[in-house]
């Protein structure tokens, strides 16, 4: 368990620490304690979680792109700043562009200059850009694969979904996951939904020497695409399996 | 009653073919339109998308569809249209399918919404079809078969159910041709069938004085699916446009 304490920057109060609360709990976490007031940059709101360490990625991604949330610090609760006013709010994260995952004590940051540059050229190489995704992968010191690609991933998720599947109804995750996921994936790898869950059978990730679940580009862009449908509502991919580790296919669920 | 009392209709197969491709052209603009309806940012926005879909499936897909096939209905006898009746057929045809639009459109998809919505359509389909058929003008009554009315209904209900799953639910290719086809289904479906309920009996006392005309009629057709077409293009490449510039 480890004790993270958050400083959220939004730009209404209203309905803000509900929101959040239910997010903290949704994401495994419980709130330990958690104040609002007003600062220079607009609400702010400071709340210590506690929850497993191994989802702590994901309650940052999901804070990122709450749509309440402007900006947002976090550091570990032990590691806590001196109190505001002597501390320069340099925001780590953007709500309408997520990222960097970094908790003090731990590290990890993203190159967001060199993903930026990358971006448009996977959008002009669409859907024939691993070749790209491979480049930056052998280059990403181990600690930044997961992240990086789990943000490009979203990045391109996001983007597919606005260009191609924003005309409808919005869908429920689970028909979501059926008629968009699955449709736009196929337009990448090998892809089937068996119930609710969709298999890549030649996801181009697994087997470069690393060991474990390996698909992070593919969680992120279902998450991307997802999300959007969902209208920014946050959603959770899960890889079950992966071929890294050994099974026949690559395993995505989406929860909500 | 003598057999020959009763007036023949045969339909001319092109006409009918004509028909169900201006059901499907119309049901195709306004399916288009219709899936921006969730993407509307503003209240203005959402009944304008709302509005102009309905007035391309009630006054395209169904009215047109409606009037070119009663003009492939060959009869040997006189026919025109009373004016208001025409206008009122539309009328219904438009508020009925913006119901449904407007039910189909709103928030995250439901089985029961479409269940509403579709029977919004189908009825709505049906109601233009018998009340253009009540705009008649000729030397003739109308009897209907009840049982063969109902189906004509249930037809049209279940189509448009089938076709507003396709449009709001899916994307791609089923999503914008499989929705227009079966649409056009629900409209076609509805009108032939409608058209076996029917059955026409001389009668000298009928009104059968004013009215549009067939040539009239005609010109009508000529316009809204010439609009249509405009529609279709400027919309197409609008989207076209937008996709082009969508930033990643």
């Amino acid at each position: 368990m480890v004790d993270v304490e958050f400083r959220i920057v939004a730009d209404r109060r209203e309905g803000l620490l509900l929101s959040l609360g239910q997010l903290v709990i949704a994401n495994g976490f419980s709130l330990v304690r958690q104040r609002i007031g007003s600062g220079a940059d607009g609400v702010v709101l400071t709340m210590t979680v506690r929850g497993p360490e191994a989802r702590l990625l994901q309650l940052e991604e999901h804070l990122g792109t709450h749509a309440m949330v402007a900006s947002f610090e976090a550091w570990r609760a032990e590691d806590a700043p001196a109190p505001k006013g002597s501390r320069d709010p340099e925001p780590t994260r953007q709500a309408d562009a997520p990222p960097p995952a970094r908790t003090a004590g731990s590290p990890v940051t993203i190159d967001l200059d060199r993903v930026e540059r990358l971006l448009p050229q996977l959008a002009r190489s669409y859907p024939n850009f691993f070749l790209f995704l491979h480049a930056l992968d052998h280059e990403l010191v181990a600690e930044q694969r997961e992240p990086t690609l789990l943000y490009i991933g979203q990045r391109v998720g996001a983007w597919i979904y606005k260009r191609d599947f924003a005309l409808g109804a919005r869908l429920p995750p689970a028909q979501a996951l059926r008629h968009i996921g699955l449709p736009a994936l196929r337009q990448l790898v090998q892809v089937e939904a068996r119930g609710e869950v969709l298999h890549i059978a030649n996801s181009p990730f697994p087997h470069r020497g690393r060991s474990g679940a390996c698909c992070h580009f593919f969680r992120g862009l279902l998450g991307g695409l997802l999300g959007a449908a969902q209208g920014g509502d946050p959603v959770v991919i899960v890889e079950s399996r992966c071929r890294n580790a050994g099974a026949e296919s690559c395993a995505f669920e989406c929860h909500v | 009653m003598p057999h020959d009392h009763f007036i023949q209709c045969d339909h001319d197969p092109l006409l009918m073919c004509l028909s169900y491709l201006v059901s499907v052209l119309g049901s195709f603009t306004a399916l288009q339109l219709a899936i921006a309806i969730p993407q509307a940012s503003t209240g203005r926005q959402r009944w304008a998308a709302i509005a102009s879909a309905a007035a391309a499936m009630g006054g395209g897909a169904i009215w047109a569809m409606l009037f070119i096939a009663m003009l492939a209905c060959r009869m040997d006898l006189l026919v025109s249209y009373d004016v208001g009746i025409t206008a009122l057929s539309a009328g219904i045809g438009i508020a009925s399918c913006m119901l449904g639009l407007a039910v189909a459109g709103t928030g995250v998809f439901h089985w029961t919404k479409l269940a509403i919505a579709g029977t919004c359509m189908g009825l709505g389909v049906t109601g233009m079809h018998y009340t253009g058929m009540a705009a008649m003008r000729m030397a003739a009554h109308t009897q209907y078969d009840v049982s063969l009315v109902v189906a004509s209904a249930l037809i049209a209900v279940v189509a448009s159910t089938v076709a507003l799953w396709l449009a709001f639910n899916l994307r791609g290719v089923w999503q914008m041709l499989g929705s227009a086809l079966v649409m056009g289904v629900a409209v076609c479906g509805m009108h032939y069938t409608g058209m076996r309920a029917a059955t026409f009996a001389h009668d000298a006392n009928a009104w059968v004085a004013g009215g549009l005309s067939g040539t009239n009629l005609g010109m009508g057709i000529f316009a809204v699916t010439t609009m249509l077409l405009a529609v279709v293009l400027s919309t197409s490449l609008l989207r076209h446009r937008q996709r082009a510039q969508v930033q990643i």
